[in-house]
């Protein structure tokens, strides 16, 4: 299974952007169909209520989200790491983030820009968010690729063709 | 010794299921103590006093910087990881605490390594390392996950483990 990653790096940052908003990373969008099943985030200050969301742009500023999962309360200081989590993606997909209070690590320069609003937006639908250019958050996400129904199929195909001339050879040999 | 809690606040019904937040935490005595202890400003009521954009963000940075600096701290010990497990309804308190005594053995045993938790984790073949299966999405079995949460959220202290090293 491969890796995907989507997101900016969770690092220590010159500013914050303080909640509650929703915030959506611009940069690095997922690079494949899967699970995000890890998360990292670095607050300034506590970050309460936090919820991870997929977002896609349907046109314009105006995304939808994909699939989303409660994080509640992130402390602030150091990175903070998750693991486990199940989140749904698709390449082209947005890592973003609502917390009802506490502050996000930001640069003002540097990134791609974020989609941004000040309320609670997961789940949302074609809602218009405001863009910041350049503006860039400290939100990661990895996960990996889920086997498809079709190459489930060609997997299950493949062992029993394995397993066929296994037996043939054994056949041929007695 | 490293101790492992549930935190309430991550802890809600995803997808039919049970989902628990598992916080694991270290001792000044534990390997690389000092990563996850961490001093922080104290933030008062109200939040930067200067002059804020649209978004709430400082316009001078230097300004915004000295402020911070000026600020009293604290000292503070962050989780060193989190860990999601997801169960369903009528999971055992027996059960839960396995699952916390297990990841925690596994998540302090790749940190006392000096090893990337999060980069070890998705390579390794761990035990809480789980796929995913989403559960019973009937209004019935959602209301049982929620009262399930309820619950456990309500009681978190009977669930703590503590790990301590093997002589």
């Amino acid at each position: 299974m491969a890796v995907i990653d989507i997101g900016a790096a969770a690092i220590n940052r010159a500013t914050y952007w303080a909640g509650p908003y929703t915030v959506v990373e611009g940069s690095n969008p997922a690079n494949d169909n899967g699970i995000i099943n890890t998360l990292e985030i670095w607050a300034v200050t506590n970050l309460s209520n936090c919820e991870v969301a997929t977002f896609y742009v349907v046109s314009g500023n105006n995304l939808s989200t994909r699939d989303s999962q409660t994080i509640g309360s992130v402390t602030a200081g150091s990175t903070q790491t998750f693991s486990g989590l199940s989140v749904d993606v698709l390449t082209g997909d947005y890592w973003g983030t609502y917390y009802s209070s506490g502050q996000i690590e930001t640069d003002s320069s540097g990134g791609t820009g974020i989609w941004y609003n000040a309320a609670d937006e997961i789940p949302c639908t074609n809602f218009t968010f405001g863009f910041l250019a350049s503006y860039i958050i400290s939100l990661y996400g990895t996960g990996e690729t889920t086997v498809t129904a079709g190459k489930k199929v060609l997997l299950r195909k493949n062992k029993y063709l394995r397993r066929t001339r296994f037996f043939s050879k054994l056949k041929l040999g007695s | 010794m490293a101790i492992g809690k549930i935190e309430p606040t991550g802890c809600a019904v995803h997808k039919g299921k049970v989902q628990l937040r598992l916080s694991f935490y270290l001792e000044p005595s534990d390997p690389r103590y000092e990563e996850h202890h961490v001093q922080v400003p104290i933030i008062p009521e109200g939040g930067y006093p200067g002059e804020v954009n649209a978004g709430g963000l400082p316009v001078d940075q230097d300004a915004y910087d000295n402020w911070l600096e000026s600020l009293p701290k604290e000292w503070r010990d962050n989780p060193f990881h989190n860990h999601f497990v997801f169960v369903d309804a009528d999971v055992t308190d027996a059960e839960i605490k396995q699952l916390l005594a297990e990841s925690l053995e596994e998540f302090y045993g790749i940190w006392a390594r000096g090893e990337d938790i999060l980069k070890v984790w998705k390579e390794s073949p761990l035990k809480s390392k789980k796929p995913f299966v989403p559960g019973d999405m009937s209004d019935k079995n959602k209301q049982k996950c929620q009262q399930k949460v309820e619950d456990v959220v309500g009681r978190t202290s009977e669930f703590q483990v503590v790990h301590r090293e093997k002589k």
